[in-house]
């Protein structure tokens, strides 16, 4: 079982992933904005991966990716994206998303996505 | 000049009342914003306890019914906050969590509420209700929010326009065309996501938005054209190229050329072709861009052809000719 981050402006949704993965056994910490995530990652170096959320406020989740990347970080990281942001994830991937999951999504394929990606390791 | 009716008095009283105005104003401004910060708080605090409730609500496997009788059960404020709550999930999940937190409202009584707030005079009480209503997706409601394309107020059709994307069929696509046709002030977005949402999951609709080629207005057959386009179906690609050869307008050109782009194939070239000698440039461009989306093998010997010509538009944008194959 891993440390994982979960990334969303939406309270809701960010409740509903941190208790789903919670469920399947893993540490959950949570952030609203790709800044406030950022201050997390920095102060918890353990963190495996990352679910989050494409559309942020401010940095957007591709912006926090590409962040990570430019400093070297290796976090794996599962992008929720809305249908009709799909076009944009070819962004994503080049900026170094793992993988992504359209919403609305199911809350068991969410915690299978985040098994498969942290089996890579 | 003299005004005897200004006296010392008069004055006095004139200032004390404007300043007790003032005074009463910022009063009552202060007291509203102090109500509105409560409300909102309380409102925040409400939000905080049902959360999570909902989420293990939305997860539990099964579902523990001591939980479910709370959150039907919960009325007042409490209960408007549970209400939004899971509603707000619904835009987020599939499956049977979604279908659990469908039924529970059900059993709270909410869509009857939201179906006698669609008839209220207030036009943004009736586009919240319409939204909640698309959002619920319950069969029932599909004739109530395709009426309300109808409506007079253009936030509640364009918020009907939106909803319909969860009421996939031939009847909603018609409503979501008319509504365009109507020339309503509805942005051309929210018609084009709603009528891709539509053709996704449903075939009665794709086909109609297909017949929305040939539709008299042009507004209505770029918008389908291009949501042909985002569907990226290659089946399409010959009614585009049709559209593109044959339509006289620029605007349904450059949307049927753009949908090549996304769905072009070899049979699309010699439409391609003839777009990228328009007479309108954005038209032109938009045809060459689609080329380049081709293989380029495919593309080759047009490319070749525009390349001859030496339009100037274009030009920056051809490949070498020492990169196109069989040079």
């Amino acid at each position: 079982m891993a440390h994982v981050l979960a990334v969303d402006d939406d309270p809701d949704i960010l409740e509903l992933v941190a208790l789903k993965l919670r469920s399947a056994g893993h540490t959950v910490t949570t952030a609203g904005s790709g800044e406030r995530a950022r201050d997390v990652l920095a102060a918890h170096p353990d963190i495996e991966l990352a679910v989050v959320d494409h559309m942020l406020p401010g940095m957007t989740g591709v912006d926090l990716v590409r962040a990570l990347r430019a400093e070297g970080s290796a976090l794996r990281v599962l992008m929720l994206t809305a249908r009709s942001q799909e076009r944009d994830l070819v962004g994503g991937f080049s900026a170094g998303v793992d993988d992504y999951l359209t919403k609305p999504f199911s809350p068991r394929e969410l915690a299978v996505r985040v098994r498969a990606l942290l089996d890579r390791r | 000049m003299t005004l005897p009716w200004l006296t010392p008095h008069l004055l006095v009283t004139v200032l004390v009342t404007v300043w007790a105005l003032v005074l009463l104003t910022i009063l009552a401004t202060l007291l509203s914003h102090a109500a509105r910060v409560r409300t909102e708080r309380s409102q925040r605090a409400l939000d905080e306890a049902a959360r999570p409730l909902v989420a293990r609500f939305v997860l539990d496997d099964p579902v523990d019914p001591g939980l479910r009788a709370t959150l039907r059960d919960a009325r007042g404020a409490f209960g408007d906050r549970v209400d939004e709550r899971l509603l707000a999930v619904l835009e987020g999940i599939t499956g049977e969590g979604r279908e659990r937190t469908v039924a529970l409202l059900v059993d709270r009584g909410h869509p009857a509420r939201l179906r006698r707030r669609a008839r209220s005079r207030r036009a943004l009480v009736r586009a919240a209700a319409i939204r909640r209503l698309g959002r619920l997706a319950l069969p029932a409601d599909a004739d109530l929010v395709r009426r309300a394309t109808a409506d007079r107020a253009p936030v509640v059709s364009s918020v009907a326009a939106r909803a319909l994307a969860a009421y996939p069929g031939a009847a909603s696509a018609q409503a979501v065309l008319d509504l365009l046709r109507a020339g309503a002030s509805v942005p051309q977005l929210v018609v084009v996501n709603s009528l891709i949402g539509q053709g996704e999951a449903d075939e009665d609709a794709l086909a109609r938005i297909r017949q929305g080629l040939e539709d008299p207005e042009a507004r209505v057959r770029a918008a389908c054209a291009q949501v042909l386009g985002e569907l990226t179906s290659t089946a399409d690609a010959p009614l585009l190229g049709e559209l593109l050869r044959r339509d006289p307008t620029a605007g349904v050109q450059l949307a049927a050329a753009g949908a090549l782009r996304r769905v072009g194939r070899a049979g699309a070239v010699p439409a391609l072709l003839e777009g990228t000698r328009s007479a309108w440039g954005p038209v032109r461009l938009q045809a060459l861009q689609a080329l380049l989306a081709l293989p380029r093998e495919v593309a080759a010997p047009a490319l070749a052809e525009v390349a001859r010509r030496g339009d100037p538009l274009l030009e920056p944008l051809l490949p070498r000719p020492a990169d196109l194959p069989g040079s």
